[in-house]
């Protein structure tokens, strides 16, 4: 499916901001590098079943993360602080 | 008797559990048999849907367009009068009005055109669909289930034979004994429904007036199903000490309950009770909760309400039902391709299984421990602190099944604690959330923040996502578990699925 963030990349190879980005883009059939990084998601298209879709995969990837923690602050800079920033 | 039929699979009842089973097995080419005792479509209780069977398992089913242009209600969550604020207050399925999305709702349905989709839709499927067919036996190899004798439509006793029997033949069927287990009963859980339906009766406003209705009352709790415009099932669940009282009297007893419970009373006004054809009878129904110590032996898998069946008060019956349906698919169809032993396909079932019922177990018992009317009998009993040392082992029995009755011999205030710590985390949560038809009232954040809401939602919501969005990689859920395939029809070893 071409909404499958995860089909061009293996599990466990862990996560990067250049990932969470394209990811990001992917879910919502945004061009590459067209987010800006505190737009509002919501705003964008990004839907409860997209979250969920992001969630999964991150999760798989090894990424310790949920709906609602997502769902609070829905912008690039605020989720790769959240999942990114040790 | 002449030689046993031969199939892959027999599936006996034709519920949303067998018929699950059944479409899901047959999709991967086996040759699948599916007995139901009755002729469809027949009369069934458990209305309410939640939307992981709605989005998710219907969607896998192909059901999915038939189901939704059957022209349901749509319901967008519960609504509770429930707990100390005299409010009814929101359990919505969406997180907000801002991130909603497809699977924000889930459908009132009756149930006799529900099943009878799904069970026509096995059939399209290639299933071997057999009504007026009543198992009567399971018939025995070696220790190992290997076929069933049933009696067809014309009273004729006949017999399959299969590599695999999938028990969804319910509450009352008499399969499930064959998995060597017994049905062990919650007694925190012990109530009883009487109900009937009614010719329309008021609606919640909008967007509301698809929800079901939940309200306690000082004896008891009533359900409100807005059904279609003209009928409304109204359900009164009592104390298992009303036996007697229900007994003498169906009727009289569901019109005092309905008269004891305000938000009720004033929604059916003078609304008359439909007294002819399938909705006519007052019916009454023992909701006790209850599983199987085992969900499976060689041979033979028991889902639905053959293996377990838990308090009703969050529409949970074809959620748990569907959903075993499918996992039992999975493992069935891992074995019977070889490519999992026994073993490890229905370890990851019952894992699953298991989980998924413990997690609402808990949240139910949180819920029914929320701040009510204390000194009345019915939530006296119904308080986890209450709960007697035998029931918080029973729990841990219920929620382990037969394999690790060790955790059921510890931890008992442990346990009592933690259902304690999750009835106030809930508590609270519903009272930040505030009553329904307020801002912060449809805004579930606190709610699903909660632990104990947390665990419910979270198999759920990947089984709507994957039905929404397709195949994606997904962590195992229990440790060092399975994964589903990119099908959703079977399991694999993660890190060995292709996404």
């Amino acid at each position: 499916m071409s909404e499958n963030p995860a089909a061009d990349a293996s599990t466990d190879t862990g996560l990067t901001a250049r990932r969470l980005r394209a990811d990001v883009e992917q879910v919502l059939g945004e061009p590459a590098d067209t987010l800006g990084e505190h737009d509002n998601l919501l705003d964008r298209g990004m839907d409860s079943i997209r979250l969920m879709s992001l969630v999964e995969s991150w999760r798989s990837a090894g990424v310790e993360t949920d709906f609602i923690t997502l769902a609070e602050e829905p912008t690039v800079a605020a989720w790769t602080r959240m999942l990114l920033d040790t | 008797m002449s030689a046993p039929e031969e199939f892959d699979v027999i599936v006996v009842g034709g519920g949303p559990a067998g018929s699950t089973a059944a479409t899901l097995i047959a999709d991967r080419g086996h040759r699948v048999v599916l007995l139901e005792k009755e002729r469809f479509p027949r009369y069934q209780i458990g209305e309410s849907l939640l939307p992981a069977t709605v989005h998710g398992v219907c969607r896998l089913l192909g059901a999915d367009e038939e189901i939704h242009d059957a022209g349901f209600t749509a319901k967008r969550g519960g609504s509770f009068r429930w707990g100390t604020s005299p409010d009814p207050w929101n359990f919505l399925f969406a997180l907000s009005p801002e991130l909603s999305g497809p699977t924000s709702y889930a459908y009132q349905v009756d149930r006799m055109t529900f099943d009878d989709i799904l069970l026509r839709n096995a059939a399209r499927h290639g299933v071997d669909v057999r009504e007026e067919s009543a198992a009567l036996d399971a018939v025995t190899t070696g220790g190992r289930v290997t076929g069933v004798v049933y009696s067809d439509p014309s009273g004729t006793r006949r017999e399959l034979a299969a590599a695999h029997v999938v028990d969804a033949s319910g509450s009352t069927g008499r399969l499930h004994a064959a998995a060597g287990g017994t049905r062990r009963h919650s007694e925190f859980f012990r109530n009883l429904a009487v109900f009937g339906y009614f010719s329309g009766g008021g609606r919640m406003p909008e967007p509301d007036a698809g929800n079901i209705l939940c309200a306690a009352f000082d004896e008891g709790w009533l359900w409100y199903i807005p059904l279609r415009e003209d009928l409304t099932s109204v359900g009164a669940v009592l104390h298992h000490d009303q036996a007697a009282r229900i007994q003498a009297d169906r009727e009289g007893t569901l019109y005092e309950s309905i008269q004891r419970c305000d938000i009720v009373r004033d929604l059916l006004g003078d609304t008359e009770r439909i007294t002819e054809g399938t909705y006519g009878r007052v019916r009454v129904r023992r909701d006790y909760s209850y599983a199987d110590t085992r969900f499976w032996a060689p041979g033979i898998t028991l889902i639905g309400d053959a293996a377990c069946f838990i308090d009703p008060v969050f529409s949970t019956g074809v959620h748990l039902a569907t959903y075993s349906g499918l996992l039992a698919a999975r493992s069935v169809n891992s074995v019977l391709a070889g490519e999992l032993s026994e073993e490890r396909a229905f370890g990851e079932f019952e894992g699953r299984y298991r989980r998924e019922y413990a997690v609402f177990y808990e949240f139910l018992a949180a819920f029914y421990d929320m701040r009510q009317r204390e000194e009345t009998y019915f939530w006296h009993a119904r308080k986890v602190t209450d709960m007697a040392t035998d029931d918080v082992q029973a729990f841990a029995t219920l929620v382990a099944g037969a394999s690790s009755a060790e955790t059921a011999l510890v931890g008992a205030d442990a346990l009592t604690r933690r259902f304690s710590s999750a009835s106030a985390e809930l508590t609270g949560a519903v009272e930040r959330t505030g009553a329904a038809r307020t801002d912060s009232g449809e805004r579930m954040t606190e709610l699903f923040r909660a632990p104990v809401v947390a665990d419910v939602m979270s198999e759920m919501n990947r089984i709507q996502r994957r039905g929404a969005a397709g195949p994606a990689a997904e962590a195992p859920l229990l440790e060092g578990g399975l994964v589903p395939t990119a099908d959703g029809r079977s399991w694999a070893e993660p890190g060995t699925a292709p996404a």
